[in-house]
């Protein structure tokens, strides 16, 4: 739980998500256009992303996003 | 209906009489048969479009003011006779279906707006800038038995209440209960006496043992009746008539709040007209509008005062006592319920006047009670009924007519649900729910 | 090639005139704002010293507290005025005063709203013209700003007298109030005017100079003038804005109501400026409704294929500038009922929760009617290309998910009611609907509802095209995830608010914004990337449009003239029975708030009247064009004159 409501682990998993795709794109070309990798890169980022957004932005007006979690 | 017909032929008839004069014309003067025939046709339906056109106007005209739900009507008349002249007037035909789309969602929007429940906003309240300063007695004495009770004449009513709010504990006429709070009738001879009381320590405030010893630093004490009066709306806990303060103190603490502050917050000129009516009202002579706003002066900062254009009534919301937006804590106090019943878990709330809310366990014991004649059914509906009508069933051994019947009106829907909802949770023996 | 210098000169110095006429007012007004607190732009705080120096009796100044800003200031305007319930303030014929007053409110401002926004998006599309390499579809641009801009041209005339009737109006009928609204603004009353005129005058050399500034620098001049133009047009907007905010809530004055001389304080108001942005948005999806019903009209009366086809893309461009304001605009009304729960949060509850609350019951439905024509539009607009066959079978799917965003949206949550009806009730929410009506539900149903518009218009992007980059299958896949995740977030934000108390809930909404934001600007972005040297799969065939999406057209503009009518009325009426909120009391015999169902009919009947009076506007401009029709019909051989018919 600790780790889950803490902004940075989502960061790492957005920065993960992005230097994956870097890797793949730039080394394995090929691999890019693979189901699963890109069904892997693709939901990493967007599902970090959204985290991040709904944090920072519950954040920004001083309400805790993961009041229920914490609780 | 025949009022409707007679309405529209008498703006329509000269063009209905043009259009038959027109069909005339059409079937004397053109010779090919089919070509007459659908001319004469084309009048028709020419005709019924402005029969119906008609009587949607004339139903605009006849009902325009008059809250007529039916109004829409008119405009799904226009959409049909649009959409039917679009058909056979080929020419012209985008126009009209165009036209007939325009009233279409006029209709549909119209219609929808006059099949939801129709909420009409009254008149204002008559204007609450007064200038209190120029009244004579009679008329300041008016103005304050409005703020205490609501209306002139009102005093007499049991259970009328007005922004000041002082009948929810004080009592007005000679024989009156007042268990919460003294029994206002005869203060202004008793308030000279009170100042001799020994617990009254005047001219030395730092004697006395209450929790607030004077108004603001260096009020003094009163000299005169009605500076103890002004002193007692201002800084109620600085001296306590015995067996009047808050349960528990030992009269070191008074439940009545400040009354130049929120929530009541009267400004100086109200007060003087309260005072004026507690005057008045037995006959006495009042002491003039200056005196007694001086004798506030004496005890209400500057800073304190409330300006009289700050407590105009909440616009549409007729003076409630809480809106529903405060927490519930809040709400209870404001509402003043604190003041006599007991409530697990509001800080203030040891009242005895009232049974203690301990809703969750006693509810269900009440409504199952022969003597309950209420409509309730669940915990919820016996708390709301409660409330907006106390005396549907009254708990033993309290008597019936204490609480007042106003906070139906006074309450919020919003602060009624919130009030519903905590009171609901609370549980005999149990921790007081998380506000 | 002297001719062609000679034109130079003469539209440099036109555009420079244009400039002195933006200018001139500001000038002009210098001495009067000196007291003040300069121009809008400037907006520096409030010199007292000087005005002291004006005024020769300073021995005997009175200072008054300012009601918003607080600030302290020298009195230097009388009193609101006390009006009675006699012919004396409130003159009246043998009708409600108020009923007249709004309809000649609102028409001038249905007017008023078009002629402003038409001229930005001559702007937008005059550049769009300029820049775009296709030399045929350049010349298609520039010939649709300029059949805007004609069209706007007579109704900016109508907008002037309706402008001229409205003052009769609120002089014959309100003189008290409307003498006192005019004294506190007289810095800027004249100003206005001025730019009235200097709006007059650029339109019409704007106008007058498309053909003579066609090439070149030539051309990058005429558009800074739309520029110009513009800037114009919304001061003037903002500045009407100002009276409107000051009328719901007044500051610049003390409690009393007499002017502190401080112009930038009466107006820059509390709600100046989030009605600014919402009206600026407004206007433009307004103008983009009545623009698109005018294609609609031609598409549907037109007689060859070539207007068809003409007229289908007018649609098009009208409807999706139209659209593109209406995406943000939720977010606009947003911020503004902020501001007002900021400023008076008695005030917001009589909006949202009270009296008012079944107003905004309507509008809600309303956003929905617009974003469902909407996307009916779009989906039907795929019928034009080929190779969006593909996208037709998901369409079910997404009505589903609109319609269940939608019901969501509308759920009401807190209502007024009556005791009786609390009484049987039980409570002030309903037993089972009271559960559900929170905002971050309805938030949520909103969310959905404008992501789905933005896939719609991923999808009509996509329609026609394959992308060929070499990562289109990545691409892809991602933008699923995006938009999954995206909706799975919203959702998820709409469910969490019930299990969390209100004063976190509330929060909320941002993030599901945030959400539906980045989907808009980052799927977009991604899309425009992937279509880079896409595939043609077919070729738009413009005009191949259905007759449904026609009238889809004409219905999502009437729905937001009706839409606009119906939150004009919404804001107007907070005031309750207050002409300028708790300043100056409206003591006339019409100080209460009418039914909800007088509201409706009122503002069908204004509807209605627009639309026909604007319909006629369409008609004389139709006149105008006739001539090229007739010329095109010339060259077709072989074509008979139609037969006369009865």
């Amino acid at each position: 739980m600790e780790i889950v409501t803490n902004p940075l682990f989502w960061l790492a998993l957005l920065g993960l998500g992005v230097i994956l795709l870097a890797f793949v794109a730039l080394k394995k070309k090929a691999l890019l256009n693979n189901v699963y990798v890109a069904v892997t890169i693709s939901l990493l980022i967007a599902v970090a992303y959204f985290h991040i957004v709904d944090h920072y932005m519950m954040d920004m007006q001083g309400l805790d996003y993961w009041y229920l979690f914490r609780k | 209906m025949a009022e409707l017909f007679a309405a529209a032929f008498g703006i329509g008839w000269p063009v209905l009489a043009l259009l038959v004069g027109l069909m005339i014309y059409f079937q004397v003067s053109i010779p090919d048969r089919t070509t007459r025939r659908r001319a004469v046709f084309k009048t028709f339906i020419g005709m019924l479009a402005a029969v119906m056109a008609f009587i949607a106007i004339a139903n605009y005209k006849l009902n325009f003011f008059g809250n007529s739900r039916l109004l829409p009507v008119s405009l799904a008349m226009v959409t049909a006779l649009s959409f039917m002249m679009a058909m056979y007037f080929y020419k012209v035909s985008a126009l009209f279906k165009i036209g007939g789309t325009m009233f279409f969602v006029a209709a549909a929007l119209s219609g929808y707006g006059n099949w939801l429940p129709q909420v009409e906003g009254g008149f204002p309240p008559p204007e609450v800038k007064l200038d209190f300063g120029s009244m004579t007695a009679q008329q300041l004495a008016d103005e304050g038995e409005k703020i205490i009770f609501g209306g002139i004449g009102q005093s007499k009513v049991q259970g009328a209440i007005g922004k000041g709010q002082c009948p929810l504990c004080h009592g007005f006429n000679q024989g009156f209960l007042s268990e919460r709070a003294p029994n206002l009738f005869g203060i202004p001879e008793r308030a000279k006496k009170q100042l001799e009381d020994p617990r009254y320590h005047k001219g030395k405030p730092g004697d006395r043992d209450t929790t607030q010893k004077e108004a603001f630093a260096g009020a003094g004490t009163a000299d005169s009746g009605q500076e103890y009066i002004s002193e007692s709306h201002a800084c109620p806990s600085c001296y306590v008539v015995s067996g009047f303060g808050v349960k528990g103190t030992n009269d070191k603490d008074s439940p009545m709040p400040a009354i130049h502050k929120p929530p009541i917050s009267l400004s100086l000129g109200e007060l003087a007209a309260v005072d004026t009516w507690l005057y008045v009202r037995e006959g006495k002579e009042a002491p003039s509008y200056e005196e007694i706003i001086k004798a506030y002066e004496k005890f209400i900062p500057e800073a304190d005062r409330p300006k009289q254009t700050e407590d105009k009534p909440a616009a549409g919301g007729g003076g409630l006592l809480a809106t529903g937006e405060e927490p519930v804590d809040q709400i209870f106090a404001k509402a003043q319920c604190v003041v006599c019943h007991t409530i697990p878990g509001i800080p203030g709330a040891m009242g005895t006047v009232g049974p203690k809310l301990v809703e969750k366990t006693n509810a269900p014991n009440r409504i199952r009670d022969p003597a309950y004649k209420g409509g309730a059914k669940t915990v919820r509906e016996y708390i709301t009924e409660s409330v907006i009508s106390p005396s549907t069933y009254v708990v033993k051994p309290f008597p019936d007519g204490v609480m007042p019947k106003v906070f139906g009106q006074k309450l919020s829907a919003g602060a009624l649900n919130k009030i519903v909802d905590y009171l609901s949770q609370v549980e005999e023996g149990k921790a007081p729910p998380k506000i | 090639m002297g001719g062609l210098t000679r034109n130079k000169t003469l539209s440099i110095m036109a555009l420079g005139a244009m400039i002195g006429l933006l200018l001139l007012p500001i000038v002009v007004s210098m001495p009067a704002l000196a007291g003040g607190g300069g121009t809008p732009a400037a907006g520096g705080p409030p010199p007292d010293v000087a005005k002291k120096a004006d005024t020769p009796e300073a021995a005997k100044v009175e200072k008054g507290r300012d009601v918003y800003y607080k600030t302290e200031g020298i009195v230097s305007g009388a009193p609101a005025p006390k009006t009675a319930d006699n012919p004396q303030f409130y003159p009246r014929y043998n009708f409600e005063s108020r009923v007249l007053l709004w309809f000649a409110n609102q028409q001038h401002l249905y007017y008023g709203s078009f002629v402003l926004a038409v001229p930005i998006f001559c702007m937008i599309i005059e550049f769009m013209g300029i820049i775009s390499k296709d030399k045929a579809m350049a010349k298609k641009y520039d010939q649709l700003a300029y059949d805007f801009i004609k069209i706007s041209l007579t109704a900016y005339s109508l907008t002037a007298i309706l402008g001229g009737i409205l003052i009769f109006t609120f002089l014959t009928l309100y003189p008290a109030f409307f003498g006192y609204l005019s004294s506190i603004f007289r810095p800027v009353m004249h100003i206005y005017a001025l730019l009235f005129v200097a709006e007059s005058g650029t339109i019409y050399i704007y106008y007058y100079g498309w053909d003579r500034m066609k090439e070149g620098l030539l051309k990058w001049i005429h558009v800074s003038m739309s520029v110009v133009l513009n800037v114009i047009g919304t001061t003037l907007m903002f500045l009407a804005n100002s009276w409107i905010g000051f009328m719901m809530s007044p500051a610049g004055v003390d409690e009393q109501g007499r002017y502190l001389g401080n112009i930038w304080h009466s107006i820059h108001t509390a709600l100046w400026n989030p009605l600014n942005v919402h009206r600026l948005l407004g206007n433009m999806a307004f103008g983009g409704g009545v623009v698109a019903a005018y294609a609609a009209y031609r598409f549907l009366a037109s007689k060859t294929d070539e207007e068809r086809a003409h007229y289908d893309w007018m649609g098009y461009i009208a409807m999706a500038i139209g659209v593109a304001f209406l995406i943000p605009l939720p977010f606009a009304g947003y911020w503004l009922m902020r501001e007002v729960y900021a400023y008076r949060q008695q005030m917001g509850i009589t909006l949202m929760g009270g009296l008012l609350a079944w107003l905004f019951i309507i509008q809600a439905t309303m956003i929905g009617i617009l974003f469902l024509s909407a996307n009916y539009y779009l989906w039907q607009a795929m019928g034009r290309m080929r190779g969006a066959e593909k996208y037709q079978r998901y369409i079910k799917y997404m009505v589903f998910v609109l319609v269940c965003g939608f019901l969501i949206f509308i759920t009401p949550h807190t209502m007024v009611m009556t005791p009786t009806e609390l009484k049987a009730m039980g409570g002030q929410q309903h037993p089972v609907l009271g559960n559900y009506g929170v905002m971050s539900a309805k938030n949520g149903g909103i969310n959905v509802i404008i992501t789905t518009t933005v896939l719609s218009f991923i999808w009509y992007a996509r329609g026609n095209k394959v992308p060929m980059v070499s990562w289109a299958r990545f691409g892809n896949i991602f933008m699923g995830c995006f938009f999954g995740m995206a909706y799975i977030n919203i959702i998820w934000l709409a469910i969490y608010g019930y299990y969390i108390p209100a004063n976190v809930r509330v929060g909320l909404s941002v993030p599901q914004v945030a959400t539906t934001l980045s989907c808009l600007f980052f799927m977009t972005a991604l899309n425009l990337v992937m279509l880079k040297g896409a595939k043609h799969s077919g070729a738009i065939e413009w005009g191949k449009i259905s007759v449904r999406s026609q009238y889809a057209l004409i219905m999502l503009a009437t729905a937001f003239t009706w839409m606009m009518g119906l939150m004009g009325y919404i804001r107007s009426s907070v005031r309750l029975f207050w002409h300028v909120n708790e300043i100056m009391r409206d003591n006339s015999p019409w100080a209460y708030t009418h039914t909800t169902g007088f509201a409706a009919n009122m503002i069908s009947f204004n509807v209605l009247f627009f639309w026909l009076t604007i319909l006629f506007v369409f008609f004389l401009a139709t006149l105008g064009v006739k001539k090229a029709p007739v010329e095109a019909k010339v060259t077709v051989p072989g074509r008979v004159p139609e037969p006369a018919t009865h």
